[in-house]
């Protein structure tokens, strides 16, 4: 037994600690950690056991490995019998176990718990498979740039930098790289091109050892297949140009024919109404209504191609919403059917947005003519308000609705709710596909909520500010939508005959006339009248009924009888209603008093408001003939000139009011024209209206648009367009010229 | 063999020689090779052994003794050079296994269930630090079915997809391939935003 103080060191120990004495090698003396580590039965962790049964055991337990366990026996009582020392590890690593000789005696068999390391031991050897099992290149290089070692994946890219074995030296491209990640302490990236192939590199540094590992992996495919993407993306590029100016060059042929066919129809029709068989007067219009169809779908789809060609771009500028939902509303007027009501809503807080004008029109004339065509029966509104800083404009209507699976649909290309919309409504299927795209050009979008039978609203939503908004200029006017257009020029003064027994009245037209560029000559008898008309000529005759020697009824019959004034138009104002009698007699407009000034100055514009010279530099004859009609029918003075050239000489000679000129013309053309304008000077007065066929791009509209009035594209509604145009300038000289 | 390598076998062979081990292994297995050249194979020829051994020793005393001494020596060689082999191939474990501490990206092993077992220091205090112990957590689920279902099935060494690692918010390619006991390794490479759009991408990304 030992002593106690003994027992209580030997227990303390962390290793197993065992003595075998004797010749039978039987147990004498072990601590707990021995029997603690061993693990063995009680029937052999006593003293006495001799060791040949412990190593009986183990070798039965499997302590020495796999086999045969007799074999394991054998060998270990051998090694036990001649003791060297000699550290072996049992257990899958897990102890360490040694043999000390007695000499003359036994052995000391010592246990250490090896778990720790054997635990460390294992983790070093699975991390040391990473490099190996990598499926891509992994090398590393020692501190004087010799390969120290490469992954099986690296062959290739070895071989092909003639680094293949240890020891061999770099490429020089990669050492400038090691000298670069040293000096940094971070990893270089490379992108390494060798024998056809590409590499993705880095090259880390091993901060403690000077070394350098190498991540690499092949990008060949990748770059070949960029490569491949770059020629397609340009050779795409290239079809996108052909196909733009493919489109360009058919807009401006598709649109001009159009033109022709579409203006000439309608002045047949207007013109001819009464002479023409009925049935011949119904093909026309249904010429006119193909065409205009056929028109609008060649508008849509250079449209569309135009936005999917990314040429479509946003032109903001300062306008006034306001304005711009009345002359909507107005526009449409003439598709609403009878008995539908038409409305706006403008909420108190719009005013000026920075946003395309020209591409919100679209969107919200397209909204309502459609909302036009759907409704027979309720009314269609146009609802506009402020949401933040967003604009929402919304057009309900109480038309047929839209089933609910159908809403979606509506924005696909040559889609319709329903395929038999389009036979009985007509319609491209192409209008509201274009304002959603145009809505997100602007940084905006579009909805639909709708109920069959109940009705649609369709609401546009986009930035009140587009993108970096500069400040409104001060100076800006709202009849004005781009900020450096020339000043209006006045349009030469009208002269009124006002005709009426009462002053005050004659007073009260001269001031409101006066105020519209106006020249307002009195009459206070019909006698007087008579003369003056004869005389002067005016260019409107206000007349009133009731007058004291001679009424206003014979006046009226003797002027339109009268070879010198019967083509004067004569307004009749009085206080009793008989517009029927005053129409019948000749009369152009009947005003009820008392008179407004807005009312008067609408009448009086009506019939004489016009008349401006207008100068048409056209090549083509049948755009100069069909303005000549138009103008003519409008009552303005057309003078015509077949390129640049010839309209500088008629600008030099005739000072026309107003100049519409197209873009694309022989000799010297639209732009041409322009620039020598601006070289020759005094002629920024001049207010130009471009009528072209040629798509635009975004610079050339941008340009156009700071010098010109406004820009009306041929094939469209050229008439209405071009008539509303002309009146605006006009409207805008006379208001000019009271200033 | 580097100068600290020579230096790191010298210090070996003299522990080796130092060893009483060394030279008992040298003695036992030295007298069975001697025995073996000097009295067996005489003996199986038909000669007496020791008379054998006398007259060569007579013919050429300086051959029989060099015989004899490296018959002894063998083993200790044998022995030194076996332990030195064992010795680096040690060492150059020690030197792979810290690859994936050094390697910039996240290089980790991740069992059949793809919890990770494995993983180099910096992708551990990743890993760490965004709370994540899945691959599935790190590559997203459809990336990692697709990883196990190639892996299992066709996979192609040296394949890659882009996936993007929504906690950490970076982009990176990831090569994978079949190690030991199920077990999945995973390379990533951090690539930039722009090149990671220009990539096909795993089904999260």
């Amino acid at each position: 037994m030992l002593e106690p103080l003994h027992e209580v060191a030997l227990d303390a120990l962390r290793e197993g600690f065992a003595v075998f004495d004797g010749d039978g090698l039987t147990l004498t003396q072990a601590n707990k950690r021995f029997r603690e580590l061993l693990q063995l039965p009680e029937d052999l962790s006593g003293l006495g056991t001799p060791l040949d049964a412990i190593v009986r055991h183990r070798a039965e337990r499997g302590d020495y490995g796999p086999g045969d366990p007799a074999s394991h026996h054998a060998t270990w009582m051998a090694r036990a019998r001649e003791p060297a020392a000699d550290e072996h590890r049992l257990d899958h690593g897990t102890l360490l176990e040694r043999f000390v000789p007695i000499p003359g005696r036994g052995l000391v068999l010592t246990v250490a718990d090896n778990r720790r390391v054997h635990e460390a031991e294992t983790k070093i050897a699975r991390m040391a498979k990473f490099p190996d099992e990598n499926p891509n290149p992994v090398l590393r290089f020692d501190p004087e740039d010799r390969l120290s070692y490469a992954n099986p994946s690296s062959r290739d890219l070895c071989q092909r930098a003639a680094c293949v074995q240890p020891g061999d030296a770099a490429p020089a491209q990669w050492q400038e790289c090691f000298v670069r990640a040293r000096d940094t302490g971070r990893p270089v990236p490379l992108e390494y091109a060798q024998a056809g192939a590409v590499y993705s590199m880095l090259f880390a540094p091993v901060s403690d050892t000077s070394e350098i590992n190498a991540y690499a992996f092949d990008i060949t495919e990748r770059i070949q297949h960029q490569r491949e993407l770059a020629q397609a993306r340009d050779a795409a590029d290239r079809a996108n140009l052909t196909k733009s100016q493919f489109l360009a060059n058919m807009s401006h042929e598709l649109r001009t024919p159009m033109n022709a066919i579409l203006g000439f129809t309608k002045l047949v029709m207007r013109r001819s109404k009464d002479v023409l068989p009925e049935k011949q007067y119904n093909n026309l219009g249904k010429v006119r209504v193909s065409g205009e169809h056929l028109l609008a779908l060649i508008n849509n789809i250079l449209d569309l191609s135009k936005i999917e060609a990314g040429r479509m771009e946003v032109n903001p500028a300062w306008f006034d919403l306001r304005r711009l939902v009345d002359l909507c509303v107005k526009t449409v007027e003439p598709l609403i059917k009878p008995g539908v009501e038409l409305r706006s809503e403008i909420g108190p807080e719009v005013g000026e947005v920075y946003g395309d004008e020209v591409k919100v029109k679209q969107i919200l004339i397209n909204l309502l003519s459609n909302a036009a065509k759907f409704t027979v029966e309720g009314s269609v509104t146009l609802a506009v308000a402020l949401d933040g800083d967003q604009v929402v404009a919304s057009v309900r209507d109480t038309g047929i609705g839209i089933a609910e699976d159908k809403l979606e649909k509506v924005f696909e290309e040559f889609s319709q709710a329903d395929g038999s919309t389009t036979r009985e409504y007509g319609g491209t299927g192409l209008g509201l596909t274009i304002c959603r795209r145009l809505a997100d050009l602007m940084g905006g979008d579009i909805a639909v909520e709708s109920a069959v039978g109940e009705g649609s609203t369709f609401s546009v939503r986009f930035p009140a500010r587009h993108g970096d908004a500069p400040e409104r200029p001060a100076t800006d006017t709202q009849a004005a939508p781009a900020p450096t257009r020339p000043e209006k020029r006045r349009v030469t003064d009208r002269l009124v005959l006002s005709i009426d027994d009462d002053r005050n009245v004659v007073d009260l037209v001269r001031q409101n006339l006066a105020d519209a560029g106006y020249r307002v000559v009195g009459a206070y008898s019909g006698a007087d009248g008579l003369k003056k008309a004869r005389l002067l000529e005016p260019h409107v005759i206000l007349l009133d009924v009731i007058m004291g020697s001679n009424d206003g009824w014979q006046v009226l019959h003797s002027l339109k009888t009268d070879t010198r004034t019967k083509n004067i138009p004569v307004i009749m104002m009085s206080i009793i209603e008989e517009h029927s009698l005053a129409f019948r007699l000749g009369a152009s407009g009947y005003l009820s008093k008392p008179v407004s000034r807005e009312s008067l100055l609408q009448s009086v514009e009506n019939v004489c408001g016009k008349g401006a010279r207008v100068l048409v530099v056209d090549d083509n004859p049948d755009v100069i003939e069909l303005l000549s009609q138009i103008l003519s029918e409008e009552g303005h003075t057309m003078i015509a000139a077949r390129n640049g050239e010839e309209g500088l000489a008629r600008i030099a000679d005739s000072n026309p009011d107003i100049m519409v000129l197209d873009l694309m013309m022989p000799v010297l053309d639209g732009f041409g024209l322009l620039e020598r304008l601006r070289d020759l000077g005094g002629h920024d007065d001049l207010p130009i209206v471009i009528l072209t066929a040629k798509v635009l791009s975004g610079d050339e509209e941008q340009e156009l648009r700071r010098r010109v009035h406004n820009i009306v594209t041929k094939g469209g509604k050229v008439r209405q367009s071009l008539v509303q145009q002309i009146e605006a300038i006009v409207g805008a000289s006379r208001a000019g010229g009271k200033a | 063999m580097g100068s600290q390598d020579s230096k790191l076998f010298g210090a070996f062979l003299l522990k080796r020689l130092g060893a009483p081990s060394t030279w008992v292994t040298a003695a036992v297995v030295g007298t069975f090779i001697n025995l073996y050249g000097l009295a067996l194979v005489p003996w199986l020829r038909g000669s007496d052994p020791v008379t054998s051994f006398l007259v060569q020793l007579e013919a050429t005393p300086a051959v029989s003794l060099l015989s004899i001494l490296l018959g002894y020596l063998f083993p200790v060689g044998v022995g030194v050079y076996s332990s030195a082999s064992m010795l680096f191939a040690t060492r150059h474990t020690a030197s792979l296994a810290d690859f994936p501490d050094r390697k910039p990206d996240p290089v980790f092993r991740v069992d059949a269930d793809g919890v990770v077992v494995d993983a180099g220091r910096e992708t551990s205090a990743l890993f760490q630090e965004h709370g994540v112990h899945r691959a599935a957590d790190i590559l997203g689920a459809g990336a990692w079915r697709q990883i196990t279902g190639e892996a299992a099935g066709t996979a192609v060494a040296g394949e890659q997809m882009v996936i993007h690692f929504e906690r950490a918010d970076r982009w990176y390619l990831v090569a994978w391939a079949r190690g030991t006991n199920e077990h999945l390794n995973l390379y990533l490479t951090s690539i930039a935003p722009e090149l990671a759009s220009r990539l096909p991408e795993s089904p999260d990304a």
